[in-house]
């Protein structure tokens, strides 16, 4: 009898023991439910909106693009790719360019010019040479290839070109020589230059000099295309 | 936990605890830590925040002379470190004043009569040399100029993004919740004592257990803030942020990572507390068998 009250005993303590121990396990998911439940009702949307608002990338004055990846590509100016011999070939294979590549030269003799073109336009690009807008048309293909660069710099002396004068642009697949047949202004707002062309033009232009501040006047020249040479022939 | 119906309102008292307790502790954090002007001056100098705005000013204006043709040198004393580390300074008091409601107006005024001066000497330098008229369009150019830097600068020095949240109503948003705060934590202690003192009512017959029952609460909340917390800081989630300038990326990840870290350390003491409880519950429950089996 006394054993059996022994083992009764024993058996409670163990229970005892054991709901103790699973308490604080019961509580825990009590209220990790309850704080899970409150979390959905909350507000939690509006909080990410206002981090979203002030933090997400809204400062469009970043001097640096995030993953720009600068590449510059072996571009010969010199004729190396061509012979006499050989047939020019008016249709070829295009390399077409990706953000922030060095994907041509510009040479423009009459100015003393000779500038490496970044496709893509941002301040990291514009501090190392001429840029060409993401929305012009890549060299060898028609349209308007449109390129800008600092007054102050690579383009100090774009407002020298003259009617007649040669450009020349070299690309590691071909080279395209223009002839400046307008020089142009423009307001920085105006699209009339910087737009969509049928025949294949090069727009190049620059800030207008001024003496103080920044200039709202875009200058430059308009070039037609004269002559061009593909090194490699289409794939068939 | 001999009788059910002492258990059931013991187990209900202690949820309620719980909450009570993790408002304590938030509304702790967000008094002491959050709404602090201190915690954002502290990360000023730990996150080097001066010296990462002077250099992206500095930077920003290297690219700038090809545009405006005004040179580096024109802002080198309005841009320097200490200046930068005066407005990052004065911006941060001020949005913490205005929410606190010590200040009245949101904003700062700093004084750029210096950075004027410069701009001003540079441009009538300039204007001289190239004979240039100084007319109506040269001093339009000017405060234009003057407007911009002063604007520029401004907004690179307040690294915590103060303008912009102020702009979407968040700031006067926190300011009308603030003054609550501490109410809120006096109500929230109160309640932690009361519910602390229904406890002790309910487990009268057995006063150890009322260790236990705190000792519960205190490790459940502190698992309730821990677990989020470490999560946050070990995955490095705010790294995520998809911000490109520096020094806001630095101010901005240093506040959060350090309200993380100030919810760890809450809830590491609040573990340790729940130790304590439970070591004082089994010492005063051995003693009670001790005494129980002694007769």
């Amino acid at each position: 009898m006394a054993k059996t009250k022994d083992t009764n005993q024993e058996a409670q303590k163990r229970s005892g023991a054991l709901g103790y121990f699973l308490t604080p396990i019961l509580l825990l998911a009590l209220c990790g439910g309850l704080a899970v439940l409150c979390y959905s009702l909350a507000p939690a949307h509006d909080v990410q909106r206002y981090l979203n608002l002030a933090f997400m990338d809204t400062l469009k004055v970043t001097s640096t693009t995030s993953g720009l990846n600068i590449r510059h590509r072996d571009i010969k100016t010199d004729d190396q790719n061509t012979t006499e011999d050989k047939p020019k070939l008016q249709e070829g294979k295009i390399n077409y360019p990706t953000f922030g590549e060095q994907y041509a030269k510009l040479e423009a003799k009459s100015i003393n010019l000779m500038v490496g073109v970044y496709y893509g336009v941002n301040s990291e690009l514009l501090s190392r040479g001429a840029c060409q807008s993401t929305q012009s048309a890549i060299f060898g293909t028609v349209g308007n290839h449109i390129i800008d660069a600092h007054v102050n710099t690579f383009f100090a002396e774009l407002h020298n070109l003259a009617v007649g004068d040669t450009v020349t642009m070299y690309t590691d697949y071909g080279k395209f020589t223009y002839e400046v047949t307008e020089k142009i202004e423009f307001n920085k707002n105006d699209k009339k230059y910087v737009g969509v062309t049928k025949d294949d033009v090069l727009t190049l232009y620059t800030c207008a000099p001024q003496v103080i501040g920044s200039s709202d006047t875009r200058i430059g020249v308009r070039c037609a295309l004269k002559e061009k040479e593909f090194y490699e022939p289409l794939e068939s | 936990m001999k009788k059910a119906s002492t258990y059931l309102f013991s187990v209900i008292l202690t949820i309620l605890l719980i909450l009570s307790m993790l408002g304590t502790i938030g509304l702790m954090l967000m008094k002491f830590r959050a709404l602090n002007a201190g915690t954002c001056l502290q990360l000023v100098q730990s996150q080097d925040l001066a010296e990462r705005v002077h250099q992206s000013l500095e930077k920003y204006y290297q690219e700038q002379e090809n545009v405006t043709g005004i040179p580096l040198s024109v802002y080198a004393d309005s841009i320097s470190t200490g200046e930068c580390d005066k407005l990052i300074r004065l911006s941060i008091t001020n949005a913490f004043g205005y929410m606190n409601g010590t200040v009245d107006e949101f904003g700062i005024k700093p004084d750029f009569s210096e950075l004027k001066a410069d701009m001003t000497a540079f441009f009538e330098d300039y204007a001289e040399k190239n004979d240039f008229e100084k007319d109506e369009t040269y001093q339009k150019k000017l405060d234009e100029a003057q407007l911009a830097a002063q604007t520029n600068i401004k907004t690179e020095c307040d690294v915590f993004r103060f303008a912009t949240l102020q702009e979407a109503g968040l700031i006067d948003k926190v300011k009308k919740v603030v003054p609550y705060v501490g109410f809120g934590l006096i109500g929230c202690a109160a309640a932690d004592l009361l519910l602390f003192l229904l406890l002790l009512a309910v487990n009268r017959k057995e006063k150890q257990h009322v260790w236990y029952w705190l000792g519960n609460s205190l490790l459940v909340s502190a698992i309730l803030i821990m677990i989020p917390a470490v999560w946050l800081n070990v995955t490095r989630w705010f790294d995520k942020f998809a911000v490109k300038t520096d020094q806001i990326f630095a101010a901005v990840t240093g506040y959060l990572y350090g309200l993380t870290h100030a919810a760890i350390t809450a809830a590491g003491v609040a573990i340790l507390l729940a130790v304590c409880s439970y070591i004082l519950f089994i010492i005063q429950h051995r003693m009670r068998n001790a005494r129980t089996n002694g007769r």
